[in-house]
């Protein structure tokens, strides 16, 4: 079933009043990918997801999970899948295992047994084994978080829907969770929200970007990090560069070149903007060291990191 | 085969899945935990001392100090017990349910529950079956049964069985209307006020209002059931057409479990 759709949005939006939170997402998730779902607070990732579970009512557009109607056959779709809320709330007066019990309920009747197996595998799935009998009361935002991972999988979904898994957790907490989502991977679909790009890129391998409700980027993690201006290069010399940039501009596969003063003295570094690849592979170093006074201390392909890429997407609102 | 061999062959049976779907969808499952939450805790034996003590002591102390010929204290401590049971559960009630649709929406576990493969109209109806069932249990039949007791001990006048459990039975019916009431106002409000301050002045209104409102209004409310109750339990005559509040009532409860259950299914969270 590789290669398979596993959501797929056509047109989905919402609006409340005069409010637009969603206008017209057009997703397309597939089967066994990570997908990072991002946007900065308030740009309808939750409202997204909420369509997608059935919590929430379209006022436009249709959503398929498992080829399912998302609103008709939303019970259906709640069989297979599991959800972690962004604040996840659970009742207090029970205990970790009884939260549990409780979710697995809704999904197999018995043997009681293999039931309760199931929760003890998951909750040590989620490092929860030693807590599983306090009350829910007492516990902190990490182990809430936890038992929200541990009550979506019980059922060993066929997606799973995290909205933010990672906002409240330090940095420990954090890691954990993404360890926890990688081990998940060759079992089930995981679309996740979040804002923190870090996590994005150490784990998704599929990407969209959401901003003011409207989807402005989808692709896959490595084809948005090679950059969304065309290729660039990086360039550190010795000085303060003006004649490596002079030696560039002017020629014809050179789109911009910027010169930043480097945090080590006396060394510039540029980055060159091409539309030409093969050309500044072959030309751009011979040109700057025609100088012979120019000293190239470092020269590479720019790689971009999410954040840099995010940043241009969201304050640029640039659409792919 | 021996039992440890069953309990292997059990422990390895597979997980058996859930595919009854649709409007029922869970149901069992959420019935299971607000059964839980009432009888798994000590909610039950809470509320059983309160409605004991409002039921029971009361309706003790008048048998102990009314000096009236048998037949007619019997009549009296009857008309003490079945409108107090009416009128107070009926405050109970609202006060008790208040927040149990509007708490979940407030907290977010309906959001949570209703990310399962449960059906929103489970989530209502096995919320007034088990309140339902707490209810008319630990307010209604245990006082109901310790009632019988005390009287048969205090006065020595026989207490015909079948008509004080038609008349308890009436007491139920307006049990289960303030519940509908409170359910539904709970899914058109997300706070907990408007919901117990209708409930609260409904009740009130009908032990206040009910002489100064025209009868033909008055009659398609409950307000008349803690008298119907008790006429019916003691055999004595009843007025015209008091089968009509009987009726009304039930179709109020009918129409608030149609409301809640539209409401709900409309919810967003």
């Amino acid at each position: 079933m590789n290669g398979e759709m596993v959501i797929q949005t056509t047109g989905l939006s919402k609006q409340y009043k005069d409010i637009k939170a969603l206008e017209g997402l057009n997703l397309h998730v597939a089967q066994h990918s990570i997908f990072g779902f991002l946007g900065p607070n308030g740009a309808g990732k939750s409202t997204a997801i909420k369509l997608l579970l059935g919590l929430i009512r379209p006022t436009g557009g249709q959503a398929a999970i498992f080829g399912l109607d998302s609103v008709k056959d939303s019970i259906a779709i709640r069989q297979r899948v599991g959800y972690l809320a962004q604040d996840p709330r659970y009742y207090q007066h029970m205990t970790a295992r009884e939260t549990m019990r409780f979710a697995a309920r809704f999904f197999y009747k018995g043997p009681k047994e293999a039931i309760e197996a199931r929760i003890e595998e998951t909750l040590t799935l989620v490092g929860l084994e030693n807590k599983a009998d306090r009350p829910i009361k007492g516990f902190s935002g990490g182990e809430r978080q936890r038992l929200g991972i541990a009550q979506a999988q019980v059922n060993y979904p066929d997606l799973l829907i995290l909205d933010e898994p990672a906002a409240a957790l330090d940095p420990m907490g954090r890691r954990d969770v993404l360890e926890v989502m990688a081990r998940l991977r060759k079992h089930t679909t995981i679309f996740y929200s979040t804002h923190i790009l870090d996590d994005v890129q150490r784990v998704s391998d599929n990407v969209a970007i959401l901003n003011h409700g409207q989807l402005v980027a989808q692709a896959p993690i490595e084809e948005l990090l090679a950059g969304t201006t065309g290729a660039a290069y990086t360039l550190t010399v010795r000085g303060d560069g003006r004649a490596a940039q002079q030696a560039l501009q002017g020629q014809p596969w050179v789109t911009a070149v910027s010169g930043h003063p480097n945090h080590t003295p006396s060394h510039t570094t540029l980055q060159i903007n091409v539309n030409d690849e093969a050309a500044a592979e072959d030309q751009l170093l011979r040109l700057v060291l025609a100088n012979r006074q120019t000293a190239v201390t470092a020269f590479g392909r720019k790689k971009y990191d999410l954040e840099e890429v995010f940043m241009q997407i969201v304050e640029g609102g640039q659409a792919k | 085969m021996t039992t440890i061999a069953r309990r292997e062959l059990k422990e390895k049976r597979p997980l058996e899945p859930i595919t009854a779907k649709g409007r029922g969808g869970g149901f069992n499952n959420l019935l299971h935990k607000e059964l839980s939450q009432w009888w798994g805790t000590s909610m039950w034996w809470i509320q059983l001392i309160i409605w004991v003590l409002i039921l029971n002591v009361v309706s003790t102390i008048v048998m102990l100090t009314e000096a009236l010929p048998p037949v007619e204290l019997l009549q009296e401590v009857v008309f003490t017990f079945l409108p107090m049971a009416v009128g107070a559960v009926a405050i109970g009630t609202v006060i008790t349910t208040q927040g149990i649709i509007v708490g979940e929406k407030q907290l977010g576990t309906a959001a949570w529950v209703m990310s399962k493969p449960a059906s929103r109209s489970a989530f209502i109806l096995a919320k007034a079956l088990a309140y339902a069932i707490g209810f008319w249990t630990v307010a209604l039949a245990l006082p109901a049964i310790a009632f019988i007791v005390i009287t048969r001990l205090l006065i020595p006048a026989p207490l015909a069985l079948l008509p004080f459990l038609a008349g308890l039975g009436i007491a139920a019916l307006s049990q289960l209307f303030y519940l509908m009431l409170t359910l539904m106002l709970g899914t058109l409000y997300n706070a907990r006020g408007p919901v117990v301050g209708i409930g609260i002045a409904l009740v009130m209104s009908g032990l206040l209002l009910k002489s100064f409102i025209p009868p033909v209004v008055a009659m398609v409310t409950p307000w008349y059931l803690p008298d119907i109750s008790a006429s019916v339990a003691v055999q004595m005559p009843l007025p015209e057409n008091w089968f009509v509040p009987l009726l009304a009532t039930g179709c109020w409860t009918v129409l608030f479990t149609a409301v809640a259950l539209w409401r709900f299914s409309r919810e967003e969270f």
